[in-house]
């Protein structure tokens, strides 16, 4: 699964992100807070400026092809993710969406193409793993938050093994991720002690506690009772104003219609669409992505 | 029992000698369980981190000891190993043997064990930047001892019942101390009565201890 060659975290290249600052705008009020209100179109002045500075996109997909065994379920993507940017991810199941997501981290090690992140190959044979997923957190549709921990030992565990903080900056952090998804009260029980949605809030709280440059939400709403869907978006909304950089795969429609800076549609393993959330949507203009769009949106 | 006079006399007189073995079957088994227990933990573990070398050498250790008679390892043990030069004792022979036998099966339950963690959280480790050895030390391991501890119990037991085995090298734990006694009293049905009640209480002990754990050991049931 690993290469077993020397773990050196990949070498910057000119212009790219400094590694140890923390990713930019994860406070309340960030650079689109006013620009997000519900009905608004998607503000391009932010994003304009950062690209006026050279920043590299965080994410980049060339050419990425992934088969297991004799399947290929990702055949040939290209994708671009913007610092800052939702970008939502919507296609039939089998689509390859999750897949898509679990090679950006590398849980599954692509077949072919590259991936950079900020800038960096992280597809060739040197980089360390480990070293990427701290830098990219991901969010699974089963919470998959450790049993037997306490939410507070969930949030707290990577950062504790991982960096060198002091154990009471990581509490202390914990604490304020848990306000921050309203679910202070609840640092000391333990998972199955919550519902679905609370799960899935810790599971968010728990992947920013690494303070990552991008987060990869896998469907994160998909096993979830309706009623707990709509805590779990707010807390998605919360981060997409405060600027966290989003790769949403989901099934939910409205959101990525009112909360996506740009909407993919993939399908058999290829992108087929791409544009703004509402052209997608409401005009879509490949069959594959009308057919699906009639069968969803009913 | 026709033509059988019961006569419990025998156990009071023969206390001191029953006692003496009982003593080495405790001793014996304790050793034995302590190494099965050591042993099959890292078994377990170096399958289920897939460690190089240890990889094919732990599965060839456990199908050498489960495909073999208990008897014929204790015999190798005792009397083959001095004819290459390795002289062990009885006592050595007594807790390696079952070291080694229990471990065999204890390999097998850890690694049961760890490879029923859900491959969700193993998952949600790695993506936090959780390395291999990390992920098996905080989250494979605590899981899967849980699920691996029953079975475990179950081998355990078996390596305390087996302590009776060393009759067989004349090492005088319980069962060779009441063979002993027997060839001489021939009082058969009280002494091989109550040693078998002795072994039923041991085995039954052990087994509310480790029910003991399993219950302080146990996640939360789920609301």
């Amino acid at each position: 699964m690993e290469p077993g060659l020397s773990r050196t975290p990949p070498r910057p290249v000119a212009g790219a992100a400094d590694p140890a600052s923390p990713p930019q705008g994860i406070e309340e009020g960030g650079p689109r807070a006013s620009l997000r209100a519900p009905g608004q179109d998607a503000a391009p002045a932010p994003r304009e400026s950062e690209a006026r500075q050279g920043a590299p996109p965080v994410v980049e997909l060339r050419g990425v092809r992934k088969s297991f065994g004799h399947r290929e379920v990702l055949r040939g993507i290209d994708l671009v993710v913007s610092r800052s940017e939702v970008l939502a991810i919507i296609g039939p199941s089998g689509s390859g969406k999750s897949t898509l997501l679990r090679c950006i981290n590398l849980l599954e090690p692509i077949t072919s193409g590259r991936i950079l992140l900020e800038g960096r190959d992280i597809t060739n044979a040197e980089t360390d793993p480990n070293w990427v997923r701290r830098q990219v957190g991901m969010v699974f549709q089963q919470f998959n938050l450790f049993p037997h921990l306490t939410v507070m030992d969930n949030l707290t565990l990577a950062p504790r093994l991982l960096t060198k903080a002091p154990r009471e900056e990581i509490e202390q952090r914990a604490r304020a991720l848990l306000n921050r998804v309203g679910l202070s009260e609840f640092a000391g029980r333990f998972p199955h002690q919550l519902s679905g949605g609370q799960q899935q809030r810790v599971a968010i709280a728990r992947a920013l506690m690494m303070q990552p440059r991008v987060l990869l939400l896998d469907e994160v709403t998909s096993a979830l009772d309706p009623e707990l869907v709509s805590e779990v978006l707010d807390v998605i909304r919360d981060l997409a104003v405060s600027g966290m950089t989003m790769l949403v795969v989901t099934h939910e429609m409205g959101f990525a219609r009112e909360s996506a800076d740009r909407l993919v549609f993939m399908d058999g393993g290829v992108i087929l669409e791409e544009g703004d959330p509402r052209e997608v949507l409401d005009h879509p203009r490949h069959p594959r992505t009308q057919q699906f769009l009639k069968k969803v949106l009913r | 029992m026709p033509g059988y006079h019961f006569d419990p006399r025998v156990i009071l007189q023969q206390l001191p000698a029953l006692a003496d073995g009982l003593r080495l079957t405790l001793v014996v088994s304790a050793i034995g369980m302590a190494g099965a227990f050591l042993v099959g933990l890292a078994g377990g573990a170096a399958c289920a981190l897939n460690l190089p070398l240890l990889r094919w050498a732990v599965p060839a250790y456990v199908e050498v000891f489960r495909n073999t008679p208990l008897l014929v390892q204790i015999f190798f043990l005792y009397f083959a190993l001095p004819e290459i030069g390795v002289k062990l004792s009885g006592f050595t022979v007594a807790w390696l043997a079952l070291v080694l036998w229990g471990g065999a099966y204890n390999t097998e339950n850890f690694r049961a064990g760890f490879e029923a963690v859900e491959r969700g959280y193993r998952e949600a480790a790695r993506a936090l930047g959780l390395g291999t050895w990390q992920t098996f030390a905080t989250i494979v391991l605590p899981l899967g001892l849980r699920t691996a501890l029953p079975s475990t119990t179950n081998t355990l037991i078996s390596v305390l019942k087996n302590s009776s085995f060393m009759v067989a090298i004349g090492f005088p734990e319980l069962t060779d101390t009441t063979v002993s006694i027997v060839s001489l009293t021939f009082r058969v049905f009280e002494l091989f009565g109550v040693i078998g009640v002795v072994y039923l209480v041991l085995a039954w002990a052990l087994s509310a201890l480790m029910r003991g754990v399993e219950r302080r050991l146990a996640l939360p049931a789920a609301h």
